[in-house]
């Protein structure tokens, strides 16, 4: 026998309710979904820093004391110069090595919605170092020039873009004076910058080594030659910055939306649970109606879940057509010219929020079926 | 059609002071015509009509139609008879409030197509409710065009029986005649029960059954 109760009747008739439940849940899964696409921008921005440049270039320093305290494989024990030296030739023979500079180091700065990240780059005395580092990490000067005095440095256009940086400005003015001078601009996917050393100026000096992936992990090598690495130390390699990546950004962030979905969440699963509560009120003579009229209760549940998967159906749709257009207005008219980068698309997240969803209409269950379990016949009401 | 055997209802079974709402009642009931259940408030009329309409189970005794025992059937065969065999007027109208007179009746229909829609048109437009009603929500029709609506939300099946608690209670005197009019042409081929304590509206009914206290104080006279 066809069940005639149609979860459409109710949808269609009572557009005002209905209306303003969709409108609650479409907005909160597109506000979601924007502080979502928002947060991610310190992941987005951060990682070409953390993932990319460190597959081309690392850099390490190691302290005397260290050096002394290892037995270092093939050097003798004692002169840490001869140890250290050791350590460089053999890393210079291996296979993906292409360079090892001492060098003196700048940071760059790159800005997100939520944090910030630093990142070195070297400062070669000569323009030929200057030319090999930017052909190795495959980076071009899309204007100015290359840096070829003392003080001068060649800038990535995305942490200019994103502070806001011009040829002809002070380097980071406010942490380094009138010490470094931009006079070029450079273009590469893994955010590349160059300079060279002010000599009056000393901005701390590290190993830079030009490798390829496959020996970008410095640690293990200095493992397995026997360094005993210390707080000292400091080796900023592949794996090293993954790490950074992993805690700082990616499980930082992660937690971060997800904490501000479940506040949010939360509040939406308790608004629709009272106003749900009250709606199934509302309609308790009807459903009285269909149980005397011979309906079964697993029919007026059905009607019921219809009803709901409708509206929770319509109303993230909704949230998605306003979230992911929105997002990409907000990366073109806002991140983009800030020079934040970002990216509008997550469908992950919005499968999360469908989970969220189907999670609240889980939690919905409960009136639901105490509702459908209190449903009486007429003549109990009349009685 | 229908046959009780010492049917009994006893309200508040747990305490000291029980409530017997019907007291041992036996009766039998034909297959057609128009049957009124008559008596004051408290005398046990509804409660007769709702163990009938399986509605409500009897505490004690038998409710047998047409040679099965209502009391010992299943929910789902309950909701079954209710659905395919039973049409209920109730006091109230009980139309639900965010669909139009129609729906109301369309909702306990056990076909959905285009043939019943027909028909309840039909039957409401024999009840006086014209095109221009059909489409209103009840907030818009009158207390006696809503209780027409009912009436015809209660024929839509063809049902073997149809029961009416009080089907004139909210009417006027004229509506009233006229929805006893059509309830007394719906039992030339079936049985209509109908339970009031409106006397005055009895005057079509084939049969009369008179309670007092959960008995049947005189039962087979007409008006």
């Amino acid at each position: 026998m066809k069940s005639n109760l149609s979860a459409w009747k109710y949808v269609k008739n009572n557009r005002r309710s209905v209306a303003t439940m969709i409108s609650a849940l479409a907005l909160s899964f597109a506000v979601i979904y924007i502080v979502h696409v928002l947060l991610m921008t310190s992941v987005e921005g951060f990682k070409p820093m953390l993932l990319e440049f460190p597959k081309k270039v690392g850099f390490f320093s190691i302290s005397e004391k260290t050096l002394e305290k290892s037995k270092v494989k093939g050097a003798e024990d004692g002169d840490p110069m001869e140890k250290m030296q050791v350590l460089l030739d053999t890393l210079r023979a291996k296979e993906g090595v292409k360079d090892i500079t001492r060098a003196q180091v700048l940071k760059a700065q790159l800005q997100a919605v939520i944090g910030m990240w630093s990142e070195e780059f070297p400062l070669y005395t000569s323009t030929e170092e200057i030319e090999k580092y930017l052909d190795h990490t495959g980076a071009k000067l899309v204007s100015g020039r290359l840096p070829s005095a003392a003080g001068e440095v060649a800038i990535s256009s995305m942490v200019m873009k994103n502070q806001k940086m011009q040829i002809g400005d002070w380097f980071r003015k406010e942490a380094f004076g009138e010490t470094f001078r931009i006079v070029g601009e450079v273009e590469s996917d893994i955010m590349v910058s160059v300079g060279m050393p002010n000599h009056n100026y000393n901005s701390g000096t590290y190993y830079v080594i030009q490798y390829d992936e496959a020996s970008a992990d410095l640690t293990a090598y200095f493992e397995e030659m026997g360094v005993e690495l210390g707080a000292t130390d400091t080796v900023y390699d592949l794996p090293a910055h993954r790490e950074h990546f992993r805690k700082d950004c990616d499980e930082l962030i992660a937690d971060i939306i997800n904490t501000i979905s479940a506040v949010v969440m939360f509040f939406v699963a308790v608004t629709m649970l009272i106003a749900y509560v009250s709606f199934l009120r509302n309609r308790v003579n009807e459903y009285c109606l269909y149980a005397s009229i011979g309906y079964r209760r697993w029919e007026v549940y059905g009607m019921m879940m219809r009803e709901m998967f409708i509206i929770f159906g319509i109303g993230f749709l909704i949230g998605m057509v306003l979230a992911v257009p929105s997002a990409i207005l907000l990366k073109t008219a806002v991140l983009d010219p800030a020079g934040i980068i970002s990216e509008a698309w997550y469908p992950g997240m919005i499968a999360k929020l469908a989970a969220i969803m189907l999670l609240i209409l889980g939690l919905l269950q409960i009136p639901v079926l105490v509702s459908i379990w209190k449903i009486k016949t007429i003549d109990q009401i009349e009685d | 059609m229908f046959t009780t055997k010492n049917l009994s209802m006893i309200y508040d079974m747990d305490t000291d002071e029980k409530m017997y709402a019907l007291k041992g009642l036996d009766l039998s009931l034909p297959d057609k015509g128009l049957i009124g259940i008559i008596g004051p408030s408290g005398s046990g009329k509804s409660t007769l009509m709702y163990c009938l309409s399986t509605l409500k189970k009897p505490t004690d005794g038998s409710v047998c139609y047409n040679d099965t025992e209502l009391t010992t059937i299943t929910d789902a065969e309950r909701e079954q008879l209710r659905r395919r065999e039973f049409g209920f007027v109730f006091q109230k109208h009980y139309l639900v409030p965010y669909m139009s007179a129609l729906d109301n009746v369309m909702v306990a229909a056990v076909n959905n197509d285009a043939a019943t829609q027909e028909k309840a048109k039909k039957f409401l437009d024999a009840l006086g409710l014209g095109e221009r009603e059909i489409g209103k929500r009840p907030t818009k029709l009158s207390g006696g065009q809503c209780q027409r609506a009912s009436i015809a939300r209660a024929m839509i099946n063809d049902p073997k029986v149809l029961f009416a608690d009080e089907p004139t209670a909210s009417l006027d005197h004229e509506n009233a005649f006229n929805v006893m009019r059509i309830l007394k042409e719906y039992s030339a081929d079936r049985l209509v029960l109908v339970v009031t304590h409106d006397r005055s509206i009895l005057g079509d009914a084939d049969r009369i059954i008179e309670m007092w206290d959960g008995e049947i104080s005189r039962d087979g006279g007409t008006l």
